[in-house]
């Protein structure tokens, strides 16, 4: 298992980088490499030229924006999972980042590699989805533009992102008020996971909803949101009812494939299982926080 | 020097591991001959079709590639492999292919990077057959693989013990149950691999070899390659691991050995993991159609299995293990009538051989599993079951009916002490406070024989080397058992040498003759009492040696606390070291001694196990908690090593239970080809194991040694599936198929629940 | 062919390297430094594990040429003037190895462990194992072999691998 032959640039910065990019329609960015080095060992993908961007200072860096965090596509999973900003901005990055591979594997991977890989059983393009991450990407020709989560993944694997452009950093909005929580079953520890469910609530001094959000993944070729089930529970009140509910809502609105690993009726009942569990965590959270 | 205490039985350090820890070990991968060019395997992305045509050009133009072998332009790739039964696979595929992963051409390049290139640009063409995925399809013989035979059944026998069938009838209560095992990938570590240099001066063939038999593998290599056994030298320097699937005859072997005396030049091929999935033998895939018959008080009366085994492609050593199933059907317990047919039988996937356990698993999980349902259906105790047909001590030797007489141990005796080492009421008790509390607990217990050794020699040859040092070589070739420690303790104590004046040099057919291999537990049995048979022609020549030194008599010559001397004289003595130097100053031949133990007569280690799990019914996870083993292990030469291999036996097993499968889809092709589908147990899943001792030598040899290589795999299968039924007993839970994935758990619940 | 410059073990080195070939292959080919293992060339069992700047980092998942300019421990680098690692002394002592091919792997990634952790608990040292495949010892005497070791760190020397 060795990889084919392709041309390599290193550039040293952006402009550079997205030079090499436009050059030819069969060029790929390598960051952490920790998915793409595997499949051109395996020779599932054959580019023709690699742009490698780890010598690219301003990919790397982590810059707060008074309400969002901006996180450079460069930026690795252990830093993700060490940065006390990171931790302040947004405290399931750092919770999710302890479910994701091994060490080995932290210490190479990447923001941006993972978002723009795709897999939607990834822990990172989940939360995403559900902290309404945006995606800045920049090409030669285009110039830049923002993407939304919910426009930039497409399928299992693909996302907008054109062959010419390079996502350079994500914009996360932070997470002020509420509590939150990420579950997943993997069958070993550091696997893909079978199903992943991550959610942020916040309540009212009532004890009612104020705002509640939750994403799936692993259940669709995309991560799994659904706005119209998050509002129909604003203003009722936190119970282990309500989520035991809103978990088998989700779970009746998803469509899950059957694979080697799991049904689709497995994978339904996995997602209400750890949905279920990551409201209810989450509602707790809420509620000792405002309790304090 | 004092140098007179027992190294036997002593946990005593490895010595390979100084050069291991330091990276220092040398695997097949490792070595690098000068001007050597590599191979990457072109190989079958179907299961069963026709060769039409194949274009090599492209490869073959390609800078850095040296040939493009196939076996249209190479008649000799065409041959049958040696070793390989009624239907030897050839080098690469002529005509037909038979499973995903068969080699059709060979790529010889400068490093690996270009022979992958090359064998990207070699274009087959096929024609696709019809496929044939299980083996009671393929019993019916629609479709004939190989039509040399007549049928894909290859092999088929049946035993007959008591008055077999018949006696069901006299049964108050028979049990019927089908019960499979799913397809096990392995996977060593390091994958297959093997490098060859030729000499065309003296034609001779120096092949490095990731291979549990230098001897075995120096024979085929003979044959492949039409030299004299004499000029091929078989090295197996570090194993990565071997576990059965380093025993036998491969393509790749022939394709190296004979491309490098062809092409006189050295030719390496390391297999990548991919290609340890597709073409390393497989096992444990077996359907068993069984009935149990019993008393009401649950005394087996009789036990009559039905059961094919899918072999995949090729017969290999396959029906060895299909025939120890047979063998191992019995387990610990007295079963007066049998009766049992086992068909070994074709199918378009790799080829099923020994793998640790090979039948040994097979046979328990069948056993096991049915005095299980049995005590769930006439409402027994699955402890009292048991107890009840344990074979007692006064009963050895006790024949089994399969050709095995057990002859040592006390199995009701070692139950008893695994009942209590878990306390089954007090688990019972917290079983159904936790149950209250939504969690599921579960117990499974099972018992086992370890049959090992039983056939055939190993032999050791001892030299005396001009240090003093012995060198003690043998043919028994290790995979990180730790020989070079266990045998150089076994020699230390018979020669009265401190145990680091013994350097064991396995696996090299230059420093022994003869030798069979390590595979089935059979290394420390054999070699082990070899060693010390060797020792003492040793210490005999060296008395005679010591004699005409010391000027005296053969007969008046001592040896003790490792000085030879003169009776009643013991102030004129020497030591080995002395002696060497004399021998040295001489100019004479090195002492030496080689002996050799053969022995009909297995070696029967027993166990009890018990496995307690928690299972999450909501996600179908399945974890253990703890893990107790009562064992029996014979006299036992290093306890750190022989816990080392009941423990990696134990999670190796584990993962056939939990975790890994290889799945195919109808049309053969294999789904589970990597380390993330196919799930090896990680340190996460795996269980301390605690091991509690209770050894009794085995009679059936003169060390009393027994195999302890395959102990701890036996019972998994059968005891993780015993343990997850017992979480839900309360809704009498049924499984039939090993692992139990949470896939397959989720299935098996759901089922139940919509019934 | 790009030229790179890697300081492995210590010892500062200047490749011509092509594009595609893995940072293992060049330690293994280039630098004869064979302790480094490729298991599985998808990152998944952990045997070619190596300290890249002073992380643990899979060198079947990294291009060589990525890595230049970095700092390099392997397996080899461990010991020091004949002297094992407490780590290597205690795998030895425990019988952490049996055919040892991912040995190399499992100790990279214990230094790197314990380093960062020199108290840990047997799950946290089993979760910290978690990407490291071993066949053979049911990883039970490696986790003894980490409590071993954590013990003789804290008692002792400063065992950090030179980094940075």
């Amino acid at each position: 298992m060795k990889p084919p032959a392709f041309e390599y640039v290193c550039p040293a910065s952006i402009a550079e980088a997205l030079e090499a990019l436009a050059a030819r329609d069969d060029a790929k960015v390598l960051a952490g490499g920790q998915s793409l080095i595997p499949m051109m060992n395996m020779r599932l993908a054959r580019p023709g030229l690699l742009v490698d961007i780890n010598r690219v200072p301003e990919l790397a860096a982590i810059q707060d924006e008074g309400d969002t965090l901006q996180i450079g596509a460069l930026v690795r999973h252990y830093q993700l999972e060490t940065d006390a900003r990171i931790k302040e901005a947004f405290p399931l990055i750092p919770a999710a980042e302890r479910l994701i591979g091994h060490p080995a594997i932290r210490s190479r991977g990447t923001i941006g590699g993972s978002l723009s890989h795709a897999d939607p059983a990834a822990e990172l393009p989940v939360l995403a989805m559900l902290g309404d991450w945006e995606m800045t990407v920049a090409s030669r020709d285009g110039g830049v533009r923002r993407i939304p989560a919910a426009e930039f993944f497409m399928s299992y694997l693909m996302t907008t992102l054109g062959p010419d452009e390079l996502l350079t950093h994500v914009t996360v909005p932070k997470q002020r008020t509420g509590g939150s929580h990420i579950a997943e079953f993997a069958v070993r520890s550091g696997d893909f996971a079978l199903a992943i469910a991550a959610a942020m609530v916040e309540l009212a001094d009532d004890g009612s909803v104020r705002s509640v959000r939750f994403a799936l993944g692993g259940v669709s070729d995309v991560p799994w949101r659904d706005l119209d089930l998050e509002s129909s529970l604003v203003g009722a009140m936190s119970s282990d009812a309500l989520w035991r509910e809103a978990g088998r809502q989700a779970a009746e609105a998803i469509d899950p494939a059957d694979d080697i690993h799991a049904s689709s009726s497995h994978r339904r009942q996995l997602a209400e299982t750890l949905l279920t569990e990551s409201l209810s965590r989450a509602a707790e959270q809420a509620r000792e926080r405002s309790s304090h | 020097m004092a140098v007179h205490e027992s190294w036997i039985g002593k946990a005593l350090p490895r010595v390979e591991d100084r050069a291991l820890i330091q990276g220092q070990g040398q695997y097949v991968s490792d070595i690098r001959f000068d001007g050597q060019w590599v191979m990457a395997l072109v190989r079958s992305p179907h299961a069963h079709a026709r060769i039409t045509r194949i274009d090599t050009e492209a490869a073959a133009a390609l800078e850095g590639v040296r040939a493009v072998i196939t076996a249209r332009d190479m008649e000799a790739m065409r041959r049958g492999l040696p070793e390989s039964g009624p239907v030897a696979p050839p080098a690469l595929a002529y005509e037909e292919v038979f499973y995903v992963g068969e080699p059709v051409a060979a790529v010889l390049a400068d490093n690996r990077y270009l022979a992958e290139d090359g064998a990207d640009l070699v274009q087959v063409h096929y024609e696709p057959l019809p496929v044939l995925t299980s083996a009671e399809q393929a019993a019916k013989d629609e479709v004939i693989l190989h039509p040399s035979i007549g049928s894909n059944v290859f092999d088929a026998f049946h035993i007959t013990s008591g008055d077999g069938r018949e006696a069901l009838k006299q049964a108050d209560h028979i049990i019927r149950a089908t019960l499979q095992m799913g397809r096990v990938s392995p996977q060593p570590m390091e994958p297959r691999a093997i490098a060859a240099s030729y000499n065309p001066v003296d034609q001779t063939l120096v092949v490095y070899h990731a291979t549990q038999s230098v001897h075995r593998a120096q024979e085929r290599i003979a044959e492949i390659t039409g030299l004299d056994k004499d000029h091929v030298r078989v090295i197996a320097p570090e194993v990565g691991g071997g576990f059965g699937v380093k025993n036998g005859s491969y393509p790749e072997e022939a394709l190296v050995t004979y491309l490098a005396k062809h092409f006189k030049r050295p030719i390496k091929w390391a297999g990548d993991r991919f290609e340890e999935f597709l073409s390393t033998s497989q096992e444990r895939e077996q359907t068993h159609h069984v009935e149990l018959g019993l008393n009401k008080d649950g005394t087996i009366v009789a036990l009559v299995d039905t059961y094919y085994q899918d072999n995949g492609a090729y017969p290999g050593g396959g029906a060895m293990v299909s025939r120890n199933t047979a063998r191992n059907l019995p387990g610990p317990y007295r079963i007066p009538h049998m009766h049992i047919d086992g068909y070994t039988v074709f199918t378009n996937k790799v080829m099923q051989r020994p793998y640790r356990g090979a039948g040994r698993p097979q046979g328990h999980y069948i056993i096991e599993r049915m005095l299980d349902r049995a005590a769930d259906e006439l409402g027994l105790d699955r402890v009292d079951i048991r107890m009840k047909n344990l074979i007692r001590p006064d009963e050895f030797p006790h024949r089994t009916g399969t050709d095995s007489v057990y002859d040592s141990g006390d199995y009701p005796a070692d139950f008893s002490d695994l009942l209590e080492l878990i306390d089954v009421p007090a688990f019972r008790r917290r079983q159904q406070e936790e149950r209250q509390k939504g969690i599921r607990l579960g117990l499974g217990l099972s018992n086992c024989v370890e049959i090992s050794a039983g056939f055939g020699f190993e032999g050791v040859r001892l030299t005396l080397m001009e240090d003093g040092r012995v060198m003690l070589a043998t043919g028994a070739t290790g995979q990180g058992q730790g020989h070079r420690t266990a045998l150089a303790q076994i020699a230390a104590d018979a020669l009265q040498l401190p145990v680091e004046r013994i350097v064991v040099m396995e696996g090299d057919t230059a420093r022994i003759d003869k030798g069979i291999g390590t595979f089935g537990s059979r290394t420390i049995i054999m070699a082990g009492n070899a060693a010390t048979m060797a020792s003492e022609g040793l210490v005999a020549k060296a008395k005679e040696m010591a004699a005409t030194l010391l000027e005296a008599a053969v007969d008046d010559v001592v040896f003790s606390e490792g000085q030879f001397s003169v009776q009643g004289v013991p102030s004129v003595s020497m030591d080995w070291t002395a002696l060497a130097e004399r021998v040295a100053q001489t100019g004479e031949t090195p002492l030496s001694h080689e002996d050799v133990f053969s022995s009909g007569v297995a070696t029967y280690g027993f166990g009890s196990h018990a496995a307690i799990v928690r299972v999450d019914e909501k996600t179908g996870e399945t974890r253990i908690e703890r893990y107790v083993i009562v064992h029996d292990t014979g006299k036992v030469v290093n306890p750190l090593l022989a816990n080392g291999q009941v423990i990696g036996g134990t999670v190796q097993g584990l993962g056939s239970a939990l975790y890994e499968e290889m799945i195919f889809n109808e049309d053969g092709q294999p789904l589970t080809t990597s380390f993330l589908d196919y799930r090896l147990p990680g340190a996460t899943e795996s269980p301390d194991i605690e091991i509690h001792h209770r050894d009794y030598p085995a009679p059936g040899n003169p060390a009393g040694y027994k195999g302890v290589g395959e102990a701890g795999i036996i019972p998994s299968q059968a005891i993780i599936l015993s343990a997850v039924e017992d979480a839900f007993n309360d809704r009498g839970l049924k499984l039939d198929f090993a692992p139990v994935t949470p896939a397959r758990l989720f299935q098996a619940l759901t089922r139940e629940e919509t019934k | 062919m790009p030229n790179i410059t890697l300081t492995v073990n210590g010892t500062q080195h200047h490749l011509d390297v092509e594009p595609r070939w893995l940072l293992a292959d060049v330690l293994r080919e280039q630098l004869n430094l064979t302790g480094t293992h490729l298991g599985c060339e998808q990152g998944v069992c952990g045997a070619c594990t190596i300290l890249l700047n002073g992380r643990p980092a899979r060198s079947c998942l990294t291009l060589a040429v990525t890595a230049d300019g970095a700092d390099i421990v392997t397996v080899e680098g461990l010991a020091k003037d004949g002297e094992l690692h407490p780590v290597q002394e205690a795998f030895w002592q425990e019988h952490a190895l049996q055919c040892g091919f991912c040995t190399p792997g499992f100790l990279m990634t214990s230094v790197h462990f314990l380093n960062e952790n020199p108290n840990p608990t047997r799950p946290e040292i089993r979760e910290a194992l978690s990407g490291n495949l071993c066949r053979c010892t049911g990883y039970q005497h490696i986790v003894n072999a980490v409590e071993r070791a954590a013990e003789t760190m804290r008692k002792g020397a400063n065992h950090a691998i030179s980094q940075d």
